[in-house]
């Protein structure tokens, strides 16, 4: 069942049941004020009516005159005719009520009259006759030895229709009121249930796969509150899609790559390894074949090596100790000297302790120098610069090389992006040098940042945190 | 003689490809990336392509709108093997589409199967007075029938193909029975004997002393 369906009947139900409660006791409490009061009229008037006969047959035995049955009906008749064009109902019975007199209306059988008889004028009952309703009303009166009983009865029939018209108002008031509660509910309940529509309109879409639906609902109560901690999911999703869809990319990337890189090797190497085995050949195609299998064999290596190191890379969290910066820069000298040929390598370093992982901080500046040689330097000259900055350290490797283009410095990070790749492979690259080097500076916290002109030389800078904990 | 044109950036395949083609008979030329590639189709003919799909400066799939409308045969010759990436390289048009690694010899018979849908490639070998039938797999000597088995077929194709070249045993019997050579030569040898029998050439196909065989014509 729909909510707002739900909220409509609940109220209605709750309205109707509340408000018939309320107008049934008013209505008793109207119908019982006015029971009340004609009660004490009748008795009052029965009184009367009593101490007026009793006083009248009184009045005939001290006149001397004899108590007769006839006279007792004689005055009852009198006493009925009183009020004129409304007669009074009375009647009049012996000791063993034998009816001496009676106008009481034709259909009130005797037993309300019985009923009362026994009470001596405190207690009434109701009957029916015909359509009116009577209060009969009963004494005992014992006149000088004479034992009468004295029975009135009143219409009461205003009091019970007065009752029954309030009620019948009280319905139409009722359906009246239920009907615009109905309403009035129902636009209510359209009102607070169309953000709750929105929302599952919104849910069912971003189930859907529309994942930058929203809701935008900005009302300030509990739903609006919903809605924007359902916009907050929503984006969450929808963020957390995109990184698993850049990263689904990234690793297809890498995979397309990974299998060019591989594949074109191999392929060289099963095919000329497979002409030499078809049929014999002349000595410097041999040669020329055995050269191509070696080399794109090392390359293959190379390929390996380096994937490996990538792999590792990924996986342990690095453990940073403190480095002494003039100690990595001697290592790396002595470490790369031999390898730079003709090159030379400049290293003006202040002197710090840095966070590191040594052998990771060692790799990474190694292969920005490699790369720095690559360029071919004019100068023949590739400089590493330390300096301490405030709370860190940073470090710049420069050449003065050929420089990278610079609609490619955004890609150079890339697992197997090229910038020159004959000129790569000629070097035995494999293009994933930089991409080590990146994982390595996110392990130290920190960027690589490139700064090239072509023709010009290339700058790679990254910070590193300096250790402060005393003596190293 | 058929020209085909190879695109490819890596020069050690682009040698491989070169050496296969060479032995096969085709003229060749070859282009290191797209945009000299794309510069080669306009200034000559060529009757087959064969395209590298990861290129520098104009990539395979650019080449390929560039050739489609010149309606030349084109082979991808790719790293990229998935099955969408095949899809892709057919539904642009290629006629083939080949994965690296390869074999040359896989290259080339696919080679000869396009130029031959295009009636470029000739359907039959001539060698002195035996012509063999590549598509009716039947051979012809003097204007007689020769019936041979499918494998002797095979092996004389071979032999045919690489006329006047010495062929080692092992790669030959590999070659033809598509298994591993296990170190016995008897069957290959039954079937040499059974082929010059049957072709009387005894004298052309030569047995060559610790190699194999070579099926000497004139050239």
């Amino acid at each position: 069942m729909r909510f707002s369906l739900k909220l409509v009947l609940c109220t209605t139900v709750i309205t109707a049941v509340l408000f018939s409660i309320c107008g049934t006791l008013m209505v008793k409490e109207n119908f019982d004020r006015s029971m009340e009061l004609a009660v004490k009229q009748n008795v009052d008037q029965h009184t009367l009516e009593r101490y007026a006969l009793e006083s009248n047959m009184l009045g005939y035995i001290l006149g001397g005159e004899e108590f007769t049955d006839e006279k007792l009906a004689e005055y009852g008749y009198r006493l009925s005719g009183y009020a004129g064009t409304k007669a009074q109902r009375i009647a009049i019975y012996t000791e063993d009520r034998q009816e001496i007199f009676s106008n009481l209306p034709k259909g009130l059988t005797g037993e309300a009259v019985a009923g009362v008889l026994r009470t001596n004028g405190d207690d009434y009952q109701l009957e029916k006759a015909g359509q009116e309703i009577y209060m009969v009303l009963a004494s005992y009166l014992n006149i000088e030895n004479h034992p009468v009983y004295v029975a009135s009865a009143y219409n009461m029939t205003s009091v019970f229709t007065e009752r029954d018209r309030q009620l019948r108002t009280f319905l139409v008031l009722n359906g009246i009121i239920i009907a615009i509660s109905l309403l009035a509910i129902f636009l209510l309940s359209m009102l607070l249930t169309a953000p709750i529509k929105k929302l599952n309109t919104a849910s069912r879409k971003i189930a859907k796969g529309a994942y930058s639906e929203r809701t935008h609902i900005q009302s300030q109560d509990e739903i609006g509150e919903l809605s924007r901690s359902f916009d907050q999911m929503a984006q969450a999703v929808e963020d957390k899609i995109a990184a698993l869809n850049a990263a689904l990319k990234q690793r297809e990337d890498f995979i397309s790559s990974f299998s060019h890189e591989i594949k074109t090797p191999m392929t060289a190497i099963i095919g000329y390894a497979d002409m030499m085995r078809l049929t014999p050949c002349e000595k410097d195609t041999q040669l020329k074949y055995a050269n191509y299998i070696y080399t794109e064999s090392k390359r293959l290596e190379e390929l390996s090596r380096k994937l490996m190191d990538l792999m590792a890379l990924s996986e342990e969290p690095a453990v940073l100790e403190p480095v002494d910066t003039g100690l990595l820069f001697y290592r790396l000298k002595k470490q790369l000297e031999p390898a730079l040929g003709e090159i030379t390598l400049e290293i003006e370093a202040e002197d710090a302790t840095v966070l590191a992982e040594e052998t990771l901080l060692n790799c990474l500046i190694r292969n920005l120098v490699v790369n720095a040689k690559k360029a071919d330097p004019k100068d023949g000259q590739v400089r590493i610069r330390g300096t301490i900055e405030e709370g860190s350290y940073r470090i710049c490797v420069t050449d003065k090389g050929c420089g990278i283009p610079k609609e490619k410095l955004s890609r150079i990070l890339e697992p197997f992006y090229m910038v020159n790749k004959s000129r790569a492979r000629a070097c035995g690259g494999a293009g994933l040098g930089l991409a080590i080097c990146q994982k390595i500076a996110e392990l130290h916290d920190t960027e690589l940042e490139f700064e090239s002109e072509l023709g010009e030389g290339t700058s790679v800078r990254f910070l590193l945190k300096r250790w402060e904990g005393g003596e190293a | 003689m058929n020209r085909i044109l190879i695109v490819e950036d890596e020069i050690a395949i682009v040698e491989l490809i070169q050496a296969g083609l060479a032995k096969a008979g085709y003229a060749y030329e070859y282009a290191l990336d797209g945009a000299a590639a794309a510069d080669l189709i306009e200034h000559r003919e060529y009757d087959l392509i064969l395209l590298d799909i990861m290129l520098p400066k104009l990539d395979g799939y650019e080449l390929m709108e560039y050739i489609e409308p010149q309606r030349i045969p084109v082979i991808f010759l790719t790293a990229r093997g998935a099955t969408s990436d095949k899809v892709k390289g057919l539904r642009m048009g290629a006629d083939d589409y080949i994965v690296k690694p390869f074999e040359v010899d896989e290259l080339l018979a696919r080679i000869e199967t396009v130029l031959r849908r295009y009636n470029k490639s000739q359907t039959q070998i001539v060698l002195e007075d035996v012509t063999i039938d590549i598509e009716a797999r039947s051979v012809v000597k003097d204007g007689a029938v020769i019936e041979l088995t499918p494998k002797e077929f095979d092996l004389l194709l071979m032999l045919a193909r690489n006329k006047n070249t010495a062929l080692y045993r092992e790669t030959l019997f590999e070659r033809v029975w598509g298994e591993e050579f296990m170190g016995n030569t008897r069957t290959l040898d039954l079937h040499i004997q059974r082929l010059r029998k049957k072709l009387s050439w005894q004298d052309k196909i030569k047995t060559v002393y610790r190699i194999g065989y070579k099926l000497e014509v004139e050239p």
